[in-house]
């Protein structure tokens, strides 16, 4: 009836107990795949164990997110030495697509046709539908655009964030700051500098997509610089000349306080900038200076120690040589002291100068001072002198009076604060330089003594010559006119001048100097001639008078010539 | 059925769960608080690139010297002459008040002042506020009242 097994089996103790499967056959397989289990988890938690301490070492790098092409990039602001706001980034919206991510292209084609009525339609047509991965619809559109397409709802069409350059003071500085293209890359001017001296090594390490540059400070002070501005803009008016130019230079530091040419171009909107007059012509036209030129060869016949203010040259009659006659505008026809000479701008008188230095000394001398190599600053737009491949005598005795080598305004005004602020030639900045920066890297071209006398030379030009009409009382101006002639169809014209003035104020220690340029003005009502001392010499005058006060200068009227005069030690000749 | 301690596991799990959602939770709230407080910094640094591009806009030389030429009929401003500038030394100090200005010298300049000098604040020696303060006569009618 029954079974012992089975009795035994009911009677409880004989199934057999956890234990002794663990130990039978059965518990080994068991054992061996929570083992194996065990094994499973442990690694699945070492891994994820192992991913997070990865995670917590490594920094997630943002800048490798940045996938899409042509990210403009942040720029520094620019400010002028004061501080004012001359260029800065403002963040705008960019429309692009993603074609291959368009479900309806005709149906996107058409909203978007609506929205932005400016693109034209087989234009849109041809990018939605081109089924690449990424395209540009519509580069810096207006919040109010931006918000009708966000309203359409257009699936593979999104905005990104672009950073848009804006110079809030117009065409103040133009030339200075140039300009950016759209992707915000520096074309000209200072823009092009700043890429070129590390933004573009940053840009291409991804560093500049977004957060704040350091603001990039001038040299330029926006006050003076509108001053500069103001005044070649109603001269140019005034006299009708075709262009005009100014640069005020720290005749110390050779930092630029402010430079300007006109015609100019406004950044925000440079669509004339490429025309040929657009050019700057203070550092980027090389121009037959004139007799602004004859500073350099009264400076380098004093500075030869042959050559003092008592001594005398024969103004009487033309020079001839080589088949040409060189006579003087303002004929005085007589024997002039070197002051008169240079008061009176003698052409026969400066070329004879000229002479007792000597045709080799005249070459080394004005390469010395820096006018006929291209200068060294930080703008780009710089051109390069020219000069004759080979002196001769002739050379020599029309470059003395500023015909047959042309150079830059801009290096022009440099090389005029050498000859007055005691002979050291500072290369030109557009940044802020200290003194003992400037003296570190001057040059000492002049002997002082010869600066001294030049500086006498400039105030008496001002006081009994062509300069009188850039008087500014208490700010003891001393200057030189230039008036060239420009060569019109292979000849030099009588009718077509450049005109040019060049200032240094306060004479007895001179801070600043100023250059103003005029090029081809006409005659005034009721005057008969348009020579620098009529035009370019009172522009000049306005700009001081105007700008002075704004850097700092005090007006002294205590300040005579003679005092000036009994300054001057004659330098030992070597 | 269940043990003492199954039920304490159990329930420390739950509780474990519930604390990880909530910190979970917690942590997304914070990611999105952040990120809406980014968003509102960005707007506003640019807010302030845009007002500071606008100031400078508008002090341009260019056009504060525009509108002065417009208002120079009110404004009455002139170029600076050069002689107006001046140091502080070379203003002249002010001219001592001559001595005899204090109250007393004026008062003797004046000689005595007369004390029978009525004015209308002072009364006379004597007289009495009571007159000028007479009672209204209860009798009498007031204007209008009939």
């Amino acid at each position: 009836m029954s079974t012992p097994r089975f009795a035994n089996g009911l009677r409880g103790n004989t199934r057999p107990s956890p234990e002794d499967i663990w130990r039978g056959r059965k518990g080994k397989r068991a054992r061996s795949r929570i083992a194996l289990a065990m094994l499973g988890f442990g690694a699945a938690f070492a891994l994820i164990g192992g991913r997070l301490a990865y995670f917590g070492f490594t920094s997630i790098d943002a800048t490798t997110t940045a996938s899409l092409p042509s990210l403009t990039t942040a720029r520094p602001d620019i400010l002028d030495s004061t501080g004012t706001l001359l260029a800065t980034d403002i963040r705008i919206s960019s429309l692009f697509a993603e074609p291959f991510r368009i479900p309806d292209p005709d149906d996107a084609v058409r909203k978007l046709a609506m929205a932005l009525p400016d693109i034209p339609f087989a234009e849109l047509e041809r990018k939605l539908k081109s089924g690449s991965r990424f395209v540009w619809l519509k580069r810096q559109i207006t919040p109010k655009q931006e918000n009708e397409i966000r309203a359409l709802g257009i699936p593979g069409v999104a905005f990104r964030t672009e950073h848009r350059r804006v110079y809030p003071k117009g065409h103040l500085a133009s030339h200075i700051h140039g300009i950016t293209n759209i992707d915000n890359h520096g074309l000209t001017g200072l823009e092009r500098h700043i890429d070129s001296s590390g933004l573009a090594a940053l840009r291409e390490m991804g560093l500049t997509a977004d957060g704040k540059l350091e603001p990039v400070t001038l040299s330029i002070n926006a006050n003076v610089q509108h001053v500069v501005l103001d005044e070649l803009t109603k001269a140019k008016a005034l006299y009708r000349a075709i262009a005009a130019a100014g640069v005020v230079l720290n005749a110390k530091t050779g930092e630029v306080v402010a430079m300007v040419s006109l015609p100019d171009f406004d950044p925000n909107n440079p669509v004339d900038i490429n025309e040929k007059d657009r050019l700057n012509r203070m550092s980027a036209g090389v121009y037959e200076m004139g007799s602004t030129f004859k500073v350099f060869t009264t400076a380098m016949a004093l500075d030869s120690g042959r050559v003092w203010l008592d001594d005398r040259f024969d103004a009487r009659s033309p020079i001839r040589i080589g088949g040409h006659s060189i006579g003087d505008f303002h004929g005085k026809k007589r024997v002039l002291t070197t002051e008169e000479v240079f008061i009176y701008s003698s052409n026969i008188g400066t070329a004879k100068m000229a002479d007792v230095v000597g045709t080799e000394g005249h070459k080394a001398f004005l390469e010395r001072i820096g006018l006929t190599t291209r200068m060294q600053t930080e703008l780009p737009e710089i051109a390069t002198p020219t000069q004759p491949k080979e002196w001769k005598k002739i050379h020599s005795v029309t470059i003395s009076f500023g015909h047959g080598a042309s150079t830059t305004p801009l290096q022009t005004a440099v090389a005029t604060a050498a000859v007055v602020n005691g002979g050291k030639l500072i290369p030109p900045t557009f940044y802020p330089r200290t003194q003992a920066q400037a003296d570190a890297i001057a040059s000492q071209v002049l002997h002082p003594e010869t600066s001294t006398a030049m500086r006498y030379l400039f105030r008496s030009n001002v006081e009994n010559g062509s300069g009188r009409r850039a008087e500014v009382p208490g700010y003891f101006v001393g200057g030189k006119t230039g008036t060239a002639e420009k060569v019109v169809g292979g000849r030099y014209s009588t009718n077509h001048r450049f005109n040019a003035f060049l200032a240094a104020f306060p004479s007895n220690d001179p801070q600043y100097v100023v250059l103003t340029v005029l090029d081809e003005p006409k005659p005034l009502e009721g005057q008969s001639a348009a020579t620098s001392g009529l035009n370019a010499a009172p522009t000049a005058g306005a700009i001081i008078r105007r700008s002075a006060p704004l850097l700092g200068m005090k007006p002294d009227f205590s300040q005579n010539i003679e005092a000036l005069k009994a300054d001057i030690r004659r330098p030992k000749a070597g | 059925m269940f043990r003492r301690t199954d039920i304490a596991m159990i329930a420390l799990m739950i509780g474990v769960v519930a604390y990880t959602y909530t910190v979970k939770n917690g942590t997304k709230d914070a990611a999105q608080e952040l990120a809406k407080l980014q968003r509102q910094v960005d707007a506003e640094l640019n807010a302030i690139d845009v007002l500071n591009a606008d100031w400078s806009v508008l002090t341009a030389p260019a056009r504060i010297q525009s509108l002065v030429e417009v208002h120079n009929a009110q404004l009455d401003l002139h170029p600076l002459d050069t002689k107006r500038i001046i140091a502080i030394t070379d203003i002249p100090e002010r001219p001592a008040p001559p001595p005899e200005d204090s109250i007393d010298d004026i008062l003797a300049r004046y000689g005595d002042v007369d004390a029978s000098l009525t004015t209308g604040s002072v009364l006379k020696p004597g007289q009495s506020l009571e007159p000028v303060l007479q009672p209204l006569d209860a009798g009498q009618p007031l204007e209008g009242d009939q």
